[in-house]
C-alpha cells in the first residue's frame, strides 16, 4: 500500500515536472560549446570557456537575440581526446538540439568532430584555437570556421623566427596529431627554405612520464636548438624539464601551445629569453583592451593564454548570424555568417550587442572589432589574422611583435 | 648511450616491479586482476604531494603518511567492496576493480585537478659521470636505494616472519593453506596492506623522478600486468625479476625501433610470455 502511494506520488511529480517546463520556460537559443575541462589543454579550457561565458552575458543583458530569446551555452568537456569530443558533439547535436558549435580547442579533436558529426548534420562549427592547415582543405560545405589564422602561417613565422636567431639547425618535436603535424610540416618547409637544416623530425605520444628517449634521438647531431611543438600538460612541460635536466638542448623555440606562464616555474633561469610563436590580435580597433577590461570584471585577471579572446569572438559572431538569419537552422546560420561581417561596414565593439541587432535590422554590414580584432572569414572560413611572437622574461610571458598575413 | 639506456631502464624497471609485486600476490591470494592497482599508485603519489607540497612536511614522513594512507585505502577497499564480491566469479571482482580505478582517479582529478603538479619546482642537474658517457641526477639515486631497500624489507617480510610464509603459502594453495589453520581473513587484510604501501612507493618515485598526473598509473597498468604475468603470476620474486626485465627493454628498445612505441614494447613481451610459457619465469605450472 505505501509503496504504491510513492509510485503515484512520484507520477504525479514527473507529470507536473513536464507540464511545467513546456508551459512557461520561455524556448532558450542554444550554442554548444566544446571546451576542454581535462587532458593536454586543460590549462586553456577553462579560461577559454569564460570567453564564451562572457559572450553569452552580454548578449543577455542586451536583450537577448531573436526577439528576446536568452542565449544558453551548453558546454561538453572533450578531455582533448578525439574520441570523447566526437561522442561529445554528438550529445550536443542529438539530445541538446544545437546547431551552433563553438570548439574543439584541438585541431585533433575539431577536425573528427568536423568530418563524423558536425558537417553531415549541417551543423556550423566555429573552432577558436585549432590552427592545423588540415581544416582549410577540409571538404566541409562550408559549415566550418574558425577564429585564428591557419597554421601555415605560424608555421612560417616560426621557420623565420628561427633563421633570425641565427640557428643553422634545429630538432624539432611534434604532438603526435593533427596540430603537431601539420605545424612540423609548416616550419621544416620554412626554414629549409631559409637554408636551415632540420637534423631531426619526432613525433611524441601524448602522456607518458619519460620523454628522454625521444630527447636523446633529437640531440643526436647536436643541433643548435629544439623547436617544441605541444601542449603543456599532456607532455610539453615534461619535455622541457627533462630536457634542461639532461642536458640535451639549452636554446627553445615553443609554439602557440605551451604560450602558458606554467612552462617557466622552477625553470626560469634557463629559459630566459626564450622566443615562442602563437595567433594574437589583429591590428585594429579597440576589441582587446575592452576584451581585457569586461573579462577582468567578470572573472578576475586574465592569463597571457591564447584563444580566450577568439572564443569569445566565435560566440558572439555566431549570435550575429543566428541573429541575420532570424533562424537557429544550421544551413541559414552558415549564409549568414558569410554574409553578416564586412571590412568596410559600420563598427560594432564587442560590448555593442544592441547596436549590432539595429544594423542587422536596418540591413546594414556590421564591421565587428572583435576582442582578438576585426573578424573576418575568407572564402575557406579562416579568420583572417596576424601571429604574434613572444619572449620570456624574467619567467614572465611578453609579447614582442606582430607578423601579419 | 646503451649504458644510459640501461640505467634509464634500472631505474622504471624498479618503479615498475614494486607495482608488479603487489599486483602479483593480490592475483595469487585473490585470484584476480586488480585493475585499480594503477590508480591506487596515483592516489599514493597525490597523498605524498598532499604532505610534501601542501603541508610543508618534510618528504620522508610525507612518503611515510602516505604509504600508511594507501595502504588504508587498499584495506577499505577490500571492505567495502572486493569482500563481499568474493564468493561471485572472479571477472565481476575484476570489474568491480575497474570502476574502483574510475572512482579513485576521478576523485584525484576533483581534489587535486587535471595540470601536472610537481613535488619540486625547480629541476635537478644531473651528475655526470665518465666524461658525459653516464649522467644521473640525485634524485635518481634516492630512487634507486630506496626501491632496494624496499624490495629487501618485502624479502624478509616475506621469508621471515610467520605472516609473510603464510601470504606464500596462500599464494600456493589456498585449500592446503586453509587446512594447516592460517587465518585466510587476516592474511588478505595484510595482503592488501603490503601492496597498498608497495603501490604508493612506486608512485611517489615515479612522481619524484618525473611529475604528477591523475593518468601516470593508469598509463602504467600495462607495464605492471606484464612484469607481473612475466615473472609468474602469484610469484613476488617473480615480478621484481620483471618489472626490470620489462623496464630495461622497454627503455633498451629505443636503439632499434621509434621511442613512440615504447608501449608497445612491454605488450608484445607479455603476449609472447603468454604464448611460450604461461606460468611465467618463476610461476608453478598452471
Amino acid at each position: 500500500m505505501f509503496k504504491k502511494k510513492i509510485l503515484i506520488t512520484m507520477l504525479v511529480l514527473l507529470f507536473l515536472s513536464l507540464t511545467v517546463s513546456g508551459a512557461f520556460a520561455q524556448e532558450t537559443v542554444k550554442i554548444g560549446t566544446l571546451m576542454p575541462l581535462t587532458g593536454g589543454l586543460a590549462s586553456y579550457g577553462q579560461f577559454t570557456r569564460n570567453g564564451t561565458l562572457l559572450a553569452q552575458k552580454i548578449i543577455n543583458e542586451q536583450g537577448g537575440l531573436l526577439g528576446g530569446r536568452e542565449l544558453e551555452l551548453v558546454n561538453v568537456d572533450t578531455q582533448t581526446n578525439p574520441q570523447a569530443g566526437v561522442d561529445g558533439a554528438k550529445k550536443l547535436v542529438s539530445i541538446n538540439g544545437v546547431n551552433a558549435i563553438v570548439g574543439a580547442l584541438s585541431s585533433g579533436v575539431t577536425i573528427p568532430v568536423a568530418e563524423s558529426v558536425t558537417v553531415p548534420g549541417e551543423v556550423v562549427l566555429i573552432s577558436p584555437a585549432s590552427t592545423s592547415p588540415v581544416l582549410t582543405t577540409l571538404e566541409d560545405n562550408g559549415y566550418v570556421f574558425r577564429t585564428v589564422p591557419s597554421d601555415s602561417l605560424q608555421g612560417k613565422v616560426a621557420g623565420n623566427l628561427a633563421a633570425d636567431l641565427n640557428y643553422d639547425s634545429l630538432a624539432v618535436i611534434y604532438v603526435n596529431n593533427d596540430y603537431g603535424q601539420g605545424l612540423n610540416d609548416a616550419v621544416i618547409e620554412q626554414f629549409e627554405k631559409r637554408g636551415g637544416e632540420v637534423t631531426a623530425s619526432i613525433a611524441f605520444e601524448p602522456n607518458k612520464v619519460s620523454y628522454r628517449s625521444e630527447l636523446m634521438d633529437a640531440a643526436e647531431e647536436n643541433p643548435d636548438a629544439l623547436l617544441l611543438i605541444a601542449y603543456t600538460d599532456d607532455g610539453g612541460i615534461t619535455i622541457i624539464r627533462q630536457a634542461l635536466e639532461n642536458g640535451y638542448f639549452k636554446e627553445f623555440i615553443f609554439t602557440d601551445g605551451l604560450k602558458a606562464p606554467e612552462i617557466t616555474e622552477g625553470v626560469e633561469q634557463y629559459l630566459e629569453g626564450m622566443y615562442g610563436t602563437a595567433p594574437t590580435a589583429m591590428p585594429g580597433g579597440q576589441g582587446p583592451e575592452l576584451f581585457t577590461e569586461l573579462y577582468e570584471e567578470e572573472f578576475g585577471e586574465i592569463p597571457p593564454k591564447p584563444y580566450i579572446d577568439t572564443s569569445f569572438d566565435a560566440t558572439f559572431v555566431l549570435a550575429l548570424a543566428m541573429q541575420k538569419a532570424g533562424s537557429t537552422e544550421g544551413p541559414a546560420i552558415r549564409d549568414a555568417l558569410n554574409e553578416v561581417l564586412s571590412e568596410d561596414g559600420t563598427v560594432v565593439n564587442i560590448n555593442e550587442w544592441n547596436k549590432a541587432k539595429d544594423l542587422i535590422e536596418a540591413g546594414q554590414k556590421i564591421r565587428y572589432e572583435g576582442a582578438s580584432g576585426p573578424v573576418l572569414f575568407n572564402d575557406v572560413g579562416d579568420s583572417m589574422g596576424a601571429i604574434g611572437i613572444w619572449k620570456i622574461e624574467n619567467g614572465n610571458i611578453v609579447d614582442e611583435r606582430l607578423e601579419v598575413q | 648511450m646503451v649504458l644510459q639506456l640501461f640505467l634509464n631502464g634500472v631505474i622504471l624497471g624498479s618503479i615498475i616491479a614494486l607495482g608488479a609485486i603487489g599486483l602479483s600476490l593480490i592475483y595469487g591470494i585473490l585470484k584476480f586482476g586488480h585493475f585499480a592497482h594503477g590508480d591506487l599508485m596515483t592516489l599514493g603519489a597525490y597523498f605524498a604531494f598532499l604532505f610534501k607540497v601542501q603541508l610543508g612536511l618534510p618528504f620522508w614522513l610525507a612518503f611515510v603518511l602516505a604509504a600508511a594512507l594507501t595502504a588504508g585505502t587498499a584495506i577499505l577497499l577490500n571492505l567495502i567492496l572486493y569482500r563481499h564480491l568474493k564468493k561471485r566469479d572472479s571477472v565481476i571482482v575484476m570489474i568491480s576493480s575497474v570502476g574502483a580505478a574510475l572512482i579513485i582517479r576521478n576523485l584525484v582529478l576533483l581534489f587535486w585537478g587535471p595540470q601536472n603538479q610537481f613535488y619540486v619546482k625547480a629541476i635537478q642537474m644531473p651528475l655526470v659521470l665518465g666524461d658525459g658517457l653516464l649522467r644521473i641526477k640525485e634524485n635518481q639515486i634516492i630512487i634507486l636505494v630506496l626501491a632496494l631497500a624496499l624490495v629487501i624489507a618485502v624479502h624478509l617480510f616475506l621469508s621471515k616472519t610467520k605472516m609473510g610464509k603464510a601470504m606464500r603459502a596462500m599464494s600456493d594453495n589456498i585449500d592446503l593453506a586453509q587446512i594447516t589453520g592460517i587465518n585466510t581473513e587476516r592474511v588478505i587484510i595484510w595482503t592488501w596492506a603490503m601492496s597498498g604501501v608497495l603501490t604508493a612507493a612506486a608512485g611517489i618515485l615515479l612522481a619524484f623522478d618525473t611529475h604528477l598526473t591523475p593518468v601516470m598509473g593508469w598509463n602504467l597498468l600495462l607495464p605492471l600486468f606484464a612484469a607481473a604475468i612475466l615473472g609468474g603470476i602469484g610469484s613476488p620474486y617473480g615480478a621484481m625479476f620483471g618489472g626490470l626485465v620489462i623496464g630495461i627493454s622497454q627503455e633498451m628498445s629505443t636503439l632499434i625501433i621509434s621511442a613512440a612505441y615504447k608501449p608497445a614494447v612491454a605488450f608484445t613481451i607479455m603476449i609472447l610470455m603468454l604464448i611460450i610459457r604461461p606460468s611465467g619465469l618463476m610461476g608453478k605450472k598452471v
